[in-house]
């Protein structure tokens, strides 16, 4: 078989490709939520790291300390920080990526 | 590079990136995600410091590279392609339908990178050094690949002719 009927094959291949292209409007929109997502996600996850530690920085404070912090303040901001630093953590961890744009527009995505 | 010039682009690209992508993953689905990612990703790059003949390329070998992301996703051992008999229903002269089914089978029983370098060679037209960027071999071993794979195809081809 020769390059010239060998390339002709391909392109009939080509040619008989049946798909439709999702509008670009859709997909730069996707492009524009994944950035946007990408940014939140990363301050997110310094925040929540933020919290955690400062959370275990405070527990080490009360453990370490010879007379340590009173007992209601420990018990409610240990918790707190810890807590809505895993909680942040968490909801980074879990924001739904967005979904392939559909042929139908932007309200796909 | 101006919106319009950009839409222009991409409905012209899009399709031939559909296209190979299907034939390398096998899958239409797959293959709209991955090419959809592909443009987000290049969207997301600053395509304004790419030169325009560049650009596609760089598009492709990003959408290999989502290939690869996608098959250790799945770890999936077998990559060949489904037999899609109906993929081409408006073909107009049955001599073209089968001459159709009968390259896809033989793509579909080539090896990933056997497929993607044919494809790339054959409907896209880059040279060696493109096509070796887009799939990670180098120039001269594009030659060697391209050169085996084609001699596989013509086999293959012949193989379900006769068979």
């Amino acid at each position: 078989m020769d390059e010239q009927k060998l390339t002709e094959l391909f392109r009939q291949a080509q040619a008989g490709d049946r798909m439709r292209v999702p509008p670009m409007t859709a997909v730069i929109a996707r492009a524009e939520y994944a950035r946007e997502l990408q940014t939140r996600r990363r301050y997110q996850n310094v925040v929540g790291w933020l919290l955690g530690l400062a959370g275990a920085a405070v527990m080490a404070l009360i453990v370490l300390s010879p007379r340590g912090l009173p007992l209601p303040m420990s018990l409610g901001i240990v918790p707190l920080l810890i807590l809505g630093g895993v909680a942040i953590l968490w909801a980074a961890g879990d924001a739904q990526w967005p979904r392939r744009a559909e042929v139908r527009g932007p309200q796909g995505i | 590079m101006s919106d319009e010039d950009l839409g222009a682009w991409y409905e012209a690209t899009y399709p031939r990136l559909w296209g190979w992508l299907r034939r390398v993953v096998g899958d239409g689905n797959v293959a709209s995600d991955i090419a959809q990612e592909a443009f987000v990703r290049l969207m997301q790059a600053r395509r304004e410091t790419l030169p325009v003949t560049e650009r596609t390329p760089y598009l492709f070998t990003i959408a290999r590279n989502l290939t690869h992301d996608h098959w250790k996703r799945r770890a999936r051992g077998d990559e060949s392609l489904p037999q899609e008999d109906s993929f081409y229903p408006s073909a107009p002269d049955t001599q073209d339908v089968v001459a159709a089914i009968d390259l896809e089978r033989a793509l579909a029983a080539m090896t990933v990178q056997e497929r993607s370098i044919v494809w790339l060679a054959y409907v896209e037209g880059w040279d060696h050094r493109t096509i070796g960027r887009i799939v990670g071999v180098g120039e001269k071993s594009v030659k060697v690949l391209l050169f085996r794979a084609r001699k596989n195809l013509v086999q293959l081809l012949g193989g379900h002719r006769h068979g």
